[in-house]
């Protein structure tokens, strides 16, 4: 990348970041460009995959005779009609588009998650009891399960294993928080790569007098 | 009308879902070529929902600038950066060229990277202000958390090979109960919203009753 | 002296933040060197790999996105340059969001991976697919069926390593590269209806969700955020970025490790009341 390129991506970094700083449109304008750039490439991969996955399919269909690929106009068809959730008057139509993936969705994932979530994972959970950890991680599981079911309710079936479970959960939450320390951390580490090199580093103490100037004019302001 | 797309749309749900689910169970070559293409047909109907954000960001901005509501600016600069983004896109042919690459890394990259990193900073403010041991539960959570960090970072093993080793007790009973608990209660919830969904007792998802 | 502890604490989030910043950037200047150890879930990832067999096809799935590019790209590319130097393998690139092409592509040029293999014979780059858990259905049912075309536009037809490989049935190991669903998409399709074998690549928040699929035996490997990118790089001797921040990432984890600690402390010390 060219010093310019490098210099402009440094500061929209810093754009981004004033916001730490306070409320600026500094902010809003990297925000605007984000959203948009996103939103674009979105749609710029809808067009290609319609025409990929679809498009060619339908005219290969006519050329050679093809019912099955000729049927692919229906897709087609029920994609348009999603865009139709928009219109007060055929908004109905959309429904159709959209339950045919909703369908697709849940099916797909009640196949899958029965087998991998609840039987994997239940295959998973058996262990020998005649150790230490079988026997905590046995008691510990189904604790946690009879304290989804039980919550703060008391039950003399489950006895004081709905509490033990909000423990061993709290053990969990312990355990999703220091992990998303480390993600958060590594994107910005990865993102000061770009920033804390030359010819961008030296946006940094611009910055810094930046914040220093208006910290100092809104306390005279203020005085 | 609105009737009828609705007795449509539930038959169209139970339909397609009951083909795929029973295609998983029952090895029938007619069935597994009727639910491949039903399969096909929603990944192109999936392309197509691509660009619903789009058309609905479009006319929600659209009319911000032409009615100069409050910081109908940056609606202005929004819009033009989307179509900057599809003119490129569409006129060379593929989101891999050397121009679409260089407004990508250009903009893209560092924005995107910067506002999901900025939660490293809210994060480290919030663990100095709200995260105390008020209670045995949070003081639990905080115990965990501290060794789980000294396990990730190699600076824990670097002050004493205990502290990796304790976090690593933790991370695995975590992993052996309460991460699989959260799996098996997502595997049931999931089944049974989907059951709810295809007998027609969850209307939620279609618009509920119009 | 007292006016600035007043003002400090009236501006701790601003001091934090400062704080955070210095810690990110000092070892950038005075590198620590700490060594990095291996951990369980990469030697599975790199194991399986390195056991390969010519002929085997690896399916390597990507979600990555500028936002998780940091975290997940030094992984991806790591994995990738494994996996290309294994002789005779067959190596499917395939994208599962929108942003996701870039990215593969950049990775085929910075791993230089057509000095390894050539592209239709041995590597192919389908590109994104659009539908989520529908596309990766498709592609383990009849990956002839659901594309035309590969990313650069070639006809699948026309591209002869593909010209028997049909389904799930014919990958020999799976690796996804996600902070998104994609990863239980694969377990879904590819693990549960075929029994293939999957490894993932996540950003640390999914890690803990994936970690009680690898306890199970239904992965065979994790690659753990940038910890797991580090620890790759070393095993294939070939250190980058995630190996060069992760001294940055000891001094800040004792940082968030200080605030905590501190912010209890003066909790106590005021008799437990918030400041």
């Amino acid at each position: 990348m060219s010093a310019i390129a490098s210099l402009i991506s440094a500061a929209l970094v810093i754009m981004i970041y004033s916001i730490l700083y306070r409320e600026n449109p500094l902010f809003r304008v990297g925000e605007g460009i984000l959203v948009g750039a996103t939103v674009g490439h979105a749609v710029v991969q809808a067009i290609f995959n319609v025409r990929d996955l679809a498009i060619i399919k339908v005219q290969q269909g006519l050329a050679t005779g093809d019912i099955s690929k000729i049927l692919y106009v229906i897709p087609i068809l029920l994609g348009i009609g999603l865009y139709l959730q928009f219109s007060k008057k055929y908004r109905y139509v959309s429904k159709i588009s959209i339950a045919f993936m909703l369908s697709v969705g849940i099916a797909l994932s009640m196949r899958g998650l029965l087998y991998n979530n609840v039987i994997g994972q239940i295959k998973g959970a058996i262990m020998p009891l005649n150790t230490i950890e079988g026997i905590a991680y046995t008691i510990g599981l189904i604790s946690v399960l009879l304290y989804f079911v039980y919550e703060e309710k008391t039950s003399r079936i489950a006895g004081p294993l709905p509490n033990l479970g909000r423990y061993v959960l709290m053990i969990t939450m312990g355990a999703y928080f220091a992990n998303s320390i480390m993600g958060r951390l590594s994107i910005v580490i990865g993102t000061m790569d770009g920033v804390l090199v030359t010819p961008s580093i030296y946006l940094v103490p611009v910055a810094a007098l930046v914040i220093v100037a208006d910290v100092l004019t809104r306390r005279k302001q203020a005085e | 009308m609105s009737n009828v797309s609705k007795q449509i749309s539930s038959i169209v749900l139970v339909v397609v879902s009951l083909v795929i689910l029973v295609d998983f169970f029952w090895a029938n070559p007619t069935l597994k070529s009727l639910a491949t293409d039903l399969n096909n047909w929603a990944v192109v109907i999936g392309a197509f929902a691509l660009g619903l954000g789009a058309y609905s960001l479009l006319t929600r901005h659209s009319k911000r600038i032409l009615q100069k509501k409050e910081s109908w600016i940056f609606s202005v600069l929004l819009l033009a950066t989307m179509f900057l983004f599809i003119a490129t896109g569409l006129i060379t042919g593929s989101v891999t060229s050397d121009e679409y690459n260089f407004i990508y890394a250009l903009m893209v990259q560092p924005l995107s990277s910067a506002l999901y990193g900025m939660n490293a900073f809210f994060i480290a403010s919030a663990s100095y202000r709200a995260f105390k041991a008020k209670n045995v539960e949070s003081g639990l959570l905080l115990v965990a958390a501290i060794f789980l960090m000294l396990k990730n970072a190699p600076i824990g093993e670097a002050i004493h090979p205990i502290l990796p080793q304790i976090g690593s007790i933790f991370w695995d009973f975590a992993g052996a109960t309460g991460m699989r608990a959260i799996l098996i209660g997502i595997g049931i919830g999931t089944l049974a919203i989907g059951l709810r969904i295809i007998i027609g007792q969850e209307k939620t998802p279609l618009g509920g009753a119009e | 002296m007292s006016d600035f502890i007043e003002t400090l604490s009236k501006n701790y989030k601003q001091v934090i933040y400062i704080g955070l910043f210095l810690v990110l950037t000092i070892p950038r200047v005075y590198p620590l060197g700490l060594p990095i150890p291996l951990s369980d879930t990469t030697m599975g990832v790199y194991n399986q790999i390195e056991a390969l067999e010519p002929g085997d096809v690896v399916v390597i799935g990507s979600s990555i996105s500028a936002s998780i590019y940091a975290e997940v790209y030094p992984q991806y590319i790591a994995v990738m340059r494994h996996v290309l130097g294994q002789e005779g393998v067959k190596v499917i690139l395939v994208d599962h969001i929108p942003e996701a092409p870039i990215f593969t592509e950049r990775a085929i040029e910075e791993a230089n991976a057509y000095s390894y293999k050539a592209y239709g014979e041995e590597l192919v780059h389908l590109g994104y697919i659009a539908g989520d858990e529908a596309a990766i259905s498709g592609l383990c049912r009849d990956l002839h069926d659901l594309l035309q075309v590969d990313y650069h536009g070639t006809s699948i037809s026309e591209i002869s390593m593909l010209d028997d490989i049909n389904s799930a049935e014919d990958f020999t190991i799976v690796l996804d590269f996600t902070a998104s669903a994609d990863s239980q998409y694969w377990l879904n399709q590819a693990y549960a209806t075929y029994g293939t074998k999957i490894a993932l690549g996540l950003t640390a928040v999914k890690v803990t969700d994936a970690y009680a699929y690898y306890t199970a035996g239904q992965i065979f490997g994790i690659v753990e955020s940038t910890k797991g990118a580090a620890q790759y790089e070393i095993l294939i001797d070939q250190p980058g970025l995630a190996a060069q921040g992760m001294d940055a990432q000891s001094l800040a984890h004792l940082f968030f490790i200080g605030l905590i600690l501190v912010g209890n402390i003066l909790y106590f010390v005021k008799g437990g009341k918030n400041q």
